[in-house]
């Protein structure tokens, strides 16, 4: 387990720990964060897996978009250099996607970014970069690495 | 009506052999490996046909999976099993049926070869998944590590056609444009995937989505290929739809490429082409936005 990975399953415990009546299963959510055994059998680990491939530097971040509760567990990251910054959010549906779509692309602050959406399952990937500033094409282009990952090939 | 499938014998199965090319972390979820950089050198000098023939007639890759259970996969196609799952994934009839009605003028060549994706098409879950995984990659490289990273092959595919032209869609992994998308690489004709495979999954998601959009299926949360696809788009709107199309529906790649050098003269075609073959997406975008 490298250094990258080691800090996407902490920063998975973290997030899960934001709801952890909400988790779904019978087993409730983990309370010890180093233990990556307990994350091991997180619902959001496969995408998160997906998401390792896009040789991205992620480290734990905040959410730009507040699910509300809604997200049965969500996880979120950002990358500095590049002005990343996404979540993963589990559904307790896909055909929810379409909705929380149009509700992230109706806030205000999406005509300033580069926003993707990916889906697979029932999980949700949101991430965001400014349009303006230096390297703008060399950041959207890495969102998209990201997004394209997550998704899975086909 | 139920078709028959080829067995290599079809364009989509000459298309899954040129598929697998030269990086393992490339190596795309159609086709067994191929040096695609020996590939593309034959093309230059031999031309597509031939290479395509060449491709024809090199031998299937030992499979590790006893007849019997080559036999089952048969019967799961056949059987046009559609398992329901997570994501509820568009009918292949219905796939069919929309593909043809917004690109009808472009598919003739396709659809008098008889390519479709009714009845070549399961929707599975994890066993007969792992069976056509083990089937088509091999079982060691199925369950191993995809490149430097953790997750294994047949955790990061969401669907894939076998060297058996069937295709295999994992009914809980993709979204509502995955069967569209497998759909679209049944039309396609084998000559664009040979010149460059990432370029090709960019077409195939452009037509993808402008199927989807056309046919009222919500793909606003679809993500896949997105840098290819963002360079394609460019693509479409610089040199013409028509000229994408003809040239992965029919093979017909000299019309785009007299396009691109018509109009500039600051990047070649062949250099362009190596930009998207390295998956280089921010740079050939470049080449698109910044050349008059």
């Amino acid at each position: 387990m490298n250094h990258f990975h080691s800090v996407l399953l902490l920063s998975l415990v973290c997030a899960c720990q934001k709801h952890p009546s909400e988790l779904p299963g019978p087993s409730p959510a983990p309370q010890q964060s180093e233990n990556p055994m307990q994350v091991e059998s997180n619902p959001l680990k496969p995408s998160i897996d997906r998401l390792h491939s896009a040789q991205t530097q992620l480290e734990s971040g905040q959410p730009f978009f507040a699910s509300g509760g809604e997200a049965l567990a969500e996880a979120h990251f950002s990358q500095e250099d590049l002005a990343l910054e996404l979540s993963l959010f589990l559904l307790t549906d896909a055909s929810l996607h379409p909705k929380w779509v149009a509700a992230i692309q109706a806030r205000a602050w999406t005509s300033d970014y580069e926003v993707r959406f990916g889906a697979t399952g029932s999980v949700l990937f949101v991430g965001r970069t400014p349009k303006a500033g230096p390297d703008a094409v060399v950041r959207r282009f890495a969102l998209n690495d990201l997004v394209s990952a997550f998704s899975g090939e086909e | 009506m139920k078709r028959k499938r080829n067995k290599r014998s079809t364009p989509q199965a000459d298309q899954s052999t040129a598929t697998s090319t030269a990086a393992e972390e490339h190596q795309h979820t159609h086709g067994a490996p191929l040096n695609q950089a020996d590939l593309f050198q034959m093309q230059n000098s031999m031309g597509m046909a031939t290479v395509s023939q060449w491709i024809r007639d090199q031998p299937e890759n030992e499979s590790e999976t006893p007849k019997e259970e080559v036999g089952e996969l048969d019967r799961i196609i056949d059987d046009e099993t559609f398992e329901t799952g997570l994501v509820t994934h568009e009918p292949a009839q219905e796939a069919d049926e929309a593909i043809q009605n917004s690109l009808g003028a472009h598919l003739v060549d396709a659809i008098l070869a008889g390519r479709q994706i009714t009845g070549q098409v399961a929707v599975v879950g994890d066993a007969e998944w792992d069976a056509a995984g083990e089937n088509h990659y091999g079982r060691s490289r199925w369950h191993s590590p995809r490149g430097s990273s953790s997750r294994l092959y047949r955790d990061s595919i969401n669907g894939f056609v076998d060297r058996e032209d069937r295709v295999w869609i994992h009914k809980d992994r993709g979204n509502s444009g995955t069967m569209i998308h497998e759909a679209i690489h049944k039309y396609s004709d084998p000559t664009l995937i040979g010149i460059s495979q990432p370029l090709n999954e960019g077409v195939t998601e452009f037509f993808a989505r402008f199927v989807c959009t056309n046919s009222d299926i919500n793909i606003a949360h679809r993500g896949n290929y997105q840098s290819n696809f963002e360079v394609v788009e460019q693509m479409a709107a610089l040199f013409g739809l028509d000229l994408v199309a003809a040239a992965y529906f029919s093979g017909q790649t000299s019309g785009l490429s007299a396009a691109f050098n018509a109009w500039t003269t600051q990047t070649t075609w062949p250099q362009f082409i190596a930009l998207t073959r390295a998956n280089d997406w921010a740079a050939a975008w470049q080449v698109l936005m910044n050349q008059q």
